[in-house]
C-alpha cells in the first residue's frame, strides 16, 4: 500500500474524532424524547423517564458520539451562581469565622436573585486548609456593608461558597467606620479621606479604580 | 346549573358558533413582561391572562426554604375590570382555591430539586374573563416557567370539557359554564401522559365522564401545539421548520 494513503485515512479518523460532539439544529422544548436508554446516556438538561432520555429545558441537542452522552444546550438558563463565577456583593452579617455576602452581580451580570454566599475571614479558605497554619493566620477585618468581590469555590449544602484568597478579589469598596467617608488604598488598608484614619483590610488590586462603578453601570443596563 | 335555554342550535352550533370539538382562538405571546425572569400573554377565546415568573431566588421568609428542593408559589388574581361588574381585588375564596390548583398542577413537570432552597415565584393575572380562566392561566403559566428556563419534566396543558343541553363539548366558555351540566378542567403533560388537575363541578355519568376526560386530553394537545409555537418562535425564530436530524 501506498504510505500516503495510510497519512489520509489516519486524518479522516482523528477528524471524526476531534468532532465527537455534534450538535443538532433542532430545536427542543421540554418534555420531548431526544434518545432512548440504550443509545445515550443522560447528560446535562436532561433526565429518564421510563426507557427514554428526554429534554427539561428549552435549547438544541448535543451529542456527544464517543461517550455516548446527549445534552440539551440551553437557549435560557437562569443565572444562579456556578463553580467558578465571580461574583460581588455586600456583606450582611458578621460571624466569628466567617461572613455572608449578598450577592448583586454574578460575572458583571447584575443578579436580582438575592442569594447570599459565605465566606472565611481567614486567608487559605478556613479551618481545614493546612494542619499547623489554623491558628496562626490572622483574621482578616471587614465590616457590614463592605462591597466583596470573590469565587465560587464550592456549591456545599446548597450554600454559595466563595473564597477571596486572591489578589482580584476583597473589598472592592468600603466607607470610613468613623466618619462615612471615602477611603482610599494605602497597602493593605484603607485611609479615610476625610478623618484620615487606617483600618486594615484584605483589598482587591483595583481598589479605588472605579472598577465597581462601571460594574454598576454595566449591571443596570443589563 | 340550570339548563334554562338552549345552548346547542339545530345545527350543531354553540352560543358562540363553535361545534362540540372545536377549540376558542388561543394566541400566546412569550417575554411579554420585562423584569420578570419568564412571562407569557395568552389570550384564550375572550380570555386575557398574563403569567410571571420570578426566580429561582433566594425565598423569604427564609424558614420557608427546603434544604432538598425548591418552593413553588403561586399567585392567581382577577383584575378589578376583568369581569363585567367590579371584582374585589382582595383575594376571594375562589382565587386562593384556583392558586393552590394551579401550583398543584404545575409543581409535577418542574423539577424543583435542581434548586434547593430557593423558591419559583409565579403570579397570574386575569385581565379580562370569560370562563375557563384557570385553564388558560395553567398554560400560560407552563410558558413562563419554560421561558424562564426552570427545569421541566413537561410543558402542561390545560383544556376543559363539559356538558351542555346533554352533549358533551370541548372548551366550555362562561355561559356554558353557568348554564351548561358540567365543567371539567383538565392539566396534562402531553409527552408523558400524565394528568396534572381534573376537576369536575357537575354530575356525569361513568360514560360521560370517560367522553369529556378523552376530549378535555385531545383538547390538551391541541392548547400544547400553540405553546410549542410560541416558545418555539421566541427561541427560534424562523429555526421552527428545521427537521430532525438524526
Amino acid at each position: 500500500m501506498h504510505p500516503n494513503v495510510t497519512i489520509i485515512t489516519f486524518t479522516k479518523i482523528y477528524n471524526l474524532y476531534m468532532k465527537r460532539e455534534r450538535p443538532s439544529s433542532s430545536p427542543i422544548l421540554p418534555g420531548e424524547q431526544i434518545a432512548f436508554i440504550e443509545e445515550f446516556e443522560s447528560g446535562k438538561n436532561t433526565y429518564i423517564n421510563n426507557g427514554s432520555v428526554r429534554s427539561s429545558a428549552v435549547g438544541t441537542k448535543v451529542y456527544d458520539f464517543k461517550r455516548r452522552i446527549v445534552k440539551i444546550d440551553q437557549k435560557n438558563s437562569p443565572m444562579l451562581p456556578k463553580i467558578g463565577d465571580i461574583v460581588v456583593g455586600y456583606i450582611e452579617m458578621l460571624f466569628g469565622n466567617m461572613f455572608s455576602v449578598r450577592i448583586l452581580y454574578v460575572n458583571d451580570k447584575k443578579s436580582e436573585a438575592g442569594f447570599s454566599a459565605i465566606a472565611s475571614t481567614r486567608l487559605g479558605g478556613g479551618g481545614g486548609g493546612g494542619r499547623d497554619r489554623g491558628d496562626r493566620r490572622a483574621r482578616l477585618i471587614f465590616r457590614i456593608g463592605d462591597i466583596i468581590r470573590g469565587r465560587v469555590i464550592s456549591l456545599l449544602n446548597s450554600t454559595v461558597h466563595i473564597t477571596i484568597d486572591e489578589k482580584e478579589f476583597g473589598v472592592l469598596y468600603t466607607l470610613c467606620f468613623n466618619c462615612g467617608g471615602d477611603t482610599v488604598k494605602l497597602n493593605n488598608a484603607v485611609k479615610c479621606i476625610e478623618c484620615s484614619i487606617f483600618e486594615e483590610r484584605k483589598l482587591t488590586n483595583d481598589y479605588g479604580k472605579e472598577t465597581f462603578r462601571l460594574i454598576h453601570k454595566t449591571g443596570n443596563n443589563n | 346549573m340550570s339548563q334554562a335555554k338552549n345552548l346547542i342550535n339545530g345545527s350543531g352550533r354553540r352560543t358562540d358558533g363553535r361545534t362540540a370539538d372545536e377549540l376558542r382562538q388561543i394566541k400566546i405571546t412569550v417575554g411579554v413582561v420585562k423584569n420578570a425572569d419568564g412571562s407569557a400573554f395568552i389570550e384564550f377565546g375572550r380570555n386575557k391572562i398574563v403569567a410571571a415568573v420570578y426566580g429561582p431566588r433566594e425565598v423569604h421568609p427564609k424558614h420557608m426554604a427546603l434544604p432538598d428542593r425548591c418552593i413553588l408559589r403561586c399567585r392567581y388574581h382577577m383584575s378589578p375590570f376583568s369581569t363585567d361588574t367590579r371584582k374585589n381585588p382582595a383575594p376571594s375564596r375562589r382565587e386562593v382555591e384556583i392558586s393552590k390548583v394551579m401550583r398543584e398542577s404545575l409543581e409535577p413537570a418542574l423539577i424543583l430539586e435542581d434548586y434547593p432552597r430557593a423558591a419559583i415565584d409565579l403570579f397570574v393575572e386575569v385581565l379580562q374573563a370569560d370562563g375557563g380562566s384557570r385553564c388558560a392561566g395553567i398554560t400560560a403559566a407552563s410558558v413562563a416557567l419554560a421561558d424562564a428556563g426552570i427545569n421541566m419534566r413537561d410543558i402542561v396543558s390545560a383544556c376543559a370539557a363539559g356538558k351542555i343541553d346533554n352533549k358533551i363539548v370541548l372548551d366550555i366558555n362562561d355561559t356554558e359554564d353557568k348554564e351548561g351540566g358540567a365543567d371539567m378542567p383538565v392539566a396534562y403533560m402531553p409527552h408523558l401522559e400524565q394528568v396534572t388537575l381534573l376537576q369536575l363541578d357537575g354530575i356525569l355519568t361513568p360514560e360521560q365522564f370517560n367522553e369529556c376526560l378523552d376530549k378535555a386530553i385531545g383538547g390538551c394537545n391541541m392548547v400544547y401545539e400553540i405553546q410549542r409555537q410560541a416558545l418555539m418562535q421566541k427561541y427560534f425564530g424562523n429555526e421552527t421548520e428545521l427537521k430532525e436530524e438524526q
